[in-house]
């Protein structure tokens, strides 16, 4: 048995002792899960992002980010977002996170960070089409002597932008 | 043995109960056992580290010695993996809401061969999660599996906790753990500690000598069903002059009680509540009280029963079977359901002034277990994982060098090597072929005896796999039930060479085989995203190992290696299906031997040249402190390569060239780890800045009309060094597969100048679906100027691709 299934099964025992008492835990399996994959102090948001249920999502990086459960006030307020679809909810909630006092205390590192703001997929400048293009070793020797009117132009002419 | 405690709950309350007492007692009296090392330490989260504290200073402290508790903390550092395999963790503190949480730190400590000893007081929130908060639950949920996977012995305080614990491992199909039970004591005022220096509260005096009063000691929740006690009071014991008190602090889910009892109209005249009483006011409350008042519906032990008895105050207990197991004929006991039993308990001392003097005088011959024995037997428990038990005897010889080889001109071009620079070997098994017998029979000629164990004398009719590895690991566990082998021997590939004359001692030295590793298994990432048939193998070999909960160093290490055939052949009779996985033969024997016989293996980093053969290969992580052994690539010596101009083969100069080689191999390594440096400072800059690490992701978008595309996440701007290979981490999002219904992913990558101009030649790979987390290997230019990193992925069949351009600095 792995580590996975093994703490799956134990919830599951839980889960029935709750249950059979009249209760049930408040943790969802998956929430749990994720609190005994996570990382005392680095985050893979790529890996994290792969939730796509914009709530559970939520749980998990509070775990991940400010290592704790997700309080009721912060939940009910997420839930104002809860219809954005799963990029914008994720983008918002890893950024809100990130930019708050509690996840600089926690020295929490972010891997892998998909929504970045200084990133080119969600913020910085994509790269620039055609910039694969090579001129010859000779012509870029000339080129680089061109004056800048004339580099313009020879990159058009290259379809470099 | 070195015993690494983790005292970080201790060390951060102000208020010591319960559990802290537990691990206060214990810790400063074995603390100072001669026989034993101990780490006391902290966790720091800012560090991702422990911090040492100061043993003695600790112990004065928490002996009562009048110290501000700041001067315990030292500024030593004590990093996770430097915790030395044979040591032992012993997990004795409160750690289930740790943020180093146990799920992440024990697979961790394994895989170094630390072994993890925890002290577990109950399993409440796993047998009643319903008296538990869901965070807590959740937590312990996850620190017990831990435990169950990963720790070597369970210390418990009572027999009902070890059953529990069965039957969970029993539910779970899980192999029961070794537990070890250990009564607590209760003596708390007799060691002067901190606290117990106080005066009484006053206040609390003045309570307690107006009259009778129940006691109930701990915190306030609702599994210790102080209800029970209000509803009684209420019912006829109030106004039969019995009054009650609750000492201790304000738990989970009490709001309800809290206000019942604070607002009730009893509250101040029958009913009473001292919030965190010190130990000099417990000590009053507890002497004084008619008694102790115990109706908790599950407990680990019940330390509030052994401190009453030790203070002759007789106690009415809940009819549980742990508290039988602690308390036996010295308590009355209740249904915890049932106010009525429980008031009929109470009055029936009340009433009966003999039946309850007759309880007193009872208690006088209770014998308490004390905090000295408690700590000398969690101690001794402790030893029972002795790690210094078994010694590889002192007069171990070897003489046997054993070979799978398949290539009879690397095979004759070695042997010279082995000859020359290992005296101590005067045999060979050659493990091969039955075509490359006759060849090699007739082909060597020098001092060495080679004996022949061939494919199909090893086989018997077994189908040899395919795969390169599956083949090696097969033959390999076929092949040692074989009698040809010494117990003990060399084993060792076609192209593993000596560089100099070496002695056992490389192998077996002070009683214990050294086991060389090049690396940690779950860091390992091959070279390119492609994985060869090595790199399954590895990843097969640490499922296995984490599977059993084993160390997962890697060993491959491509280099001469000492193996102890009985431990070999005893793991693949253990585990005969990994026979023909296709597993590491060294990582598996050497981690199960350090899982096992940890005091039998020295666990040192390999000293191999050629391994990576060239710096652009893979990270080193292990750097050898010195080279003994050649792993043989013959590219290495063609023109251009780092052994141009050294000759191949034995010859008069080669002692000579190889001091050269070595020389040269290490300018390789130590030029990997300058530019390491760089991007390693680069990292930490980034991370100042932006709270990121920086990487590279390819992800899926929604591109415009709702059309799906991809895009290349990247950081703000990268770093490097000069001319240098660096290798930079690369994800994939493992959705692209999915969405686009493509296998055939392209990266390629180079450096070019602002205006787009390439710098470099582009580097291409394909992305394996199965390993979708890599390291990109990009070499950086020869200008020390700004320029711009490209990286273009493309999906082939679906004319889709992603470009990014990113910022770099190149650093001369």
């Amino acid at each position: 048995m792995n580590d996975q299934e093994m703490y799956s099964s134990i919830y599951d025992i839980v889960q029935k002792n709750a249950v059979d008492a009249g209760s049930e835990l408040e943790t969802s399996k998956d929430c749990f899960l994720c609190i005994t994959a996570s990382e005392p102090s680095r985050v893979d948001v790529l890996k994290l992002s792969e939730e796509k249920d914009n709530m559970t999502f939520l749980r998990k990086a509070y775990i991940c980010m400010l290592k704790r459960i997700v309080d009721p006030a912060a939940l009910e307020s997420w839930k104002l977002s809860a219809d954005l679809s799963p990029e914008e909810f994720q983008l918002r909630c890893v950024n809100g996170l990130k930019l708050s006092e509690e996840f600089f205390l926690t020295h929490v590192k972010l891997e892998n960070n998909i929504y970045a703001t200084n990133n080119p997929v969600t913020g910085a400048p994509a790269a620039a089409p055609g910039s694969s293009v090579t001129m010859p070793e000779k012509l870029m020797r000339m080129y680089r002597k061109m004056p800048d009117f004339m580099k313009k132009a020879a990159r058009r002419v290259m379809g470099v932008r | 043995m070195k015993i690494y405690i983790d005292l970080s709950n201790l060390m951060l309350v102000d208020f010591v109960t319960g559990i802290q007492r537990v691990v206060r007692e214990i810790t400063a009296r074995i603390v100072s056992s001669p026989q034993h090392e101990f780490v006391l330490m902290t966790y720091s989260f800012r560090k991702n580290a422990f911090m040492k504290l100061d043993n003695d200073l600790f112990r004065r402290y928490f002996t009562g010695e009048d110290l501000e508790k700041e001067v315990i903390y030292t500024q030593e550092v004590v990093d996770i993996d430097s915790i030395p395999c044979g040591a032992v963790f012993f997990d004795i503190d409160s750690v289930w809401n740790s943020r180093l949480n146990r799920s992440w730190l024990f697979p961790k400590l394994k895989k170094n061969g630390v072994k993890i000893v925890t002290e577990l007081y109950d399993l409440i929130p796993i047998t009643h999660p319903q008296f538990c908060h869901s965070s807590t639950t959740a937590n312990f949920m996850a620190y017990v599996g831990a435990n169950l996977k990963y720790a070597d012995l369970i210390i418990t305080n009572s027999n009902a906790t070890v059953q529990a614990l069965n039957d969970l491992t029993d539910k779970l199909g899980m192999e029961r753990k070794k537990a070890i039970v250990v009564p607590l004591s209760s003596d708390f005022t007799n060691n002067g500690s901190a606290s117990s220096k106080n005066e009484v509260d006053p206040e609390v005096k003045e309570i307690a000598d107006a009259g009778k009063y129940l006691l109930m000691l701990g915190t306030i929740e609702p599994r210790k069903n102080h209800s029970l006690v209000i509803d009684a009071l209420e019912s006829g014991l109030a106004e039969a002059g019995m009054r009650a008190i609750f000492a201790g602090r304000i738990g989970w889910n009490v709001d309800e009680l809290e206000e019942r009892m604070k607002n009730h109209p009893l509250y101040g005249q029958s009913l009473f509540f001292v919030e965190k009483p010190d130990d000099s006011t417990v000590d009053y409350l507890y002497k004084n009280a008619f008694a102790v008042a115990f109706p908790t519906f599950n407990e680990g032990f019940g330390l509030p029963l052994i401190e009453s008895f030790m203070r002759g105050t007789p106690v009415v207990a809940s009819d549980i079977t742990v508290l039988h197991e602690v308390a036996g004929d010295y308590a009355d006991y209740f249904d915890p359901n049932d106010k009525d039993d429980f008031t009929r308990c109470v009055k029936a001392l009340m009433d009966d002034p003999a039946l309850y003097e007759q309880r007193r005088e009872r208690l006088r011959s209770y014998v308490p277990y004390t905090w000295d024995e408690s700590a000398r037997d969690m101690l001794s428990a402790i030893e029972t994982i002795d790690v210094t038990a078994k010694k590889v005897p002192d007069d171990a010889k070897v003489k046997q060098l054993v070979c799978l080889t398949a290539r009879n001109d690397d095979m004759l071009a070695t042997l010279p090597y082995i000859e020359e620079f290992m005296p101590f070997i005067t045999e060979v098994v050659l493990m091969t072929p039955d075509k490359n017998v006759e060849e090699l029979k007739n082909s060597y000629h020098g001092r060495l005896e080679l004996k022949f164990l061939t494919d199909s004398e090893i086989l018997g009719g077994n189908k040899l796999p395919e795969d390169h590895s599956t083949r090696n690991f097969f033959l390999r566990c076929l092949a040692l039930k074989n009698p040809v082998f010494d117990d003990v021997f060399i084993m060792t590939d076609d192209d593993y060479r000596p560089l100099r004359t070496i002695d056992q001692e490389v192998f077996i030295k002070d009683g214990a085989y050294n086991s060389y590793y090049c690396y940690d298994l779950p860091r390992w990432r091959g070279t390119y995203s492609r994985p060869t048939s090595f790199d399954v193998c590895q990843r097969k070999t640490l499922a296995w190992l984490r599977e059993q909960g084993f160390p997962t160093k890697m060993y491959a290490s491509h280099q001469m290696q000492v193996i102890d055939k009985r431990i070999f052949n005893e793991m693949t009779e253990k585990y005969p299906e990994i026979i023909d996985k296709g597993m590491c033969e060294w990582s598996t024997y050497f981690n199960y031997g350090a899982a096992h016989y940890p005091s039998m293996f020295r666990h040192v980093p390999y000293v191999a040249m050629g391994w990576p053969g060239v710096r652009s290969d893979w990270y080193v992580d292990v750097v050898p402190e010195e080279f003994l052994f050649e792993n043989h690539y013959s590219f290495l010596y063609t023109k251009g390569q780092v052994f141009d101009g050294l000759s191949e083969e034995l010859c008069e100069k080669t002692r000579e060239e190889n001091v050269i080689k070595c020389c040269r191999f290490a300018n390789e390594l130590r030029k990997q780890r300058e530019a390491r440096a760089v991007y390693d400072s680069y990292s930490q800059s980034y991370w100042v800045q932006y709270r990121e690490i920086p990487s590279f992701s390819l992800i899926p978008v929604k591109g415009e009309e709702e059309q799906d595309g991809i895009a290349i996440s990247a950081p703000a701007y990268y770093q490097a060094k000069i001319s240098e290979w660096t290798r930079i981490p690369f994800n994939v999002d493992k959705s692209i597969f999915t969405i686009f219904g493509t296998k055939d992913i392209e990266l390629s990558y180079w450096f070019s100048d602002e205006d787009g101009l390439k710098l470099t030649s582009a580097g291409r790979m394909k992305i394996d679906p199965d390993d979708l987390s890599f390291l990109l290997p990009v070499f950086s230019p020869s200008c020390p100027e700004r320029c711009v990193l490209n990286i273009k992925a493309i999906l082939e069949e679906k004319d889709i691709a992603a470009s990014v351009a990113v910022r770099a600095n190149i650093i001369g």
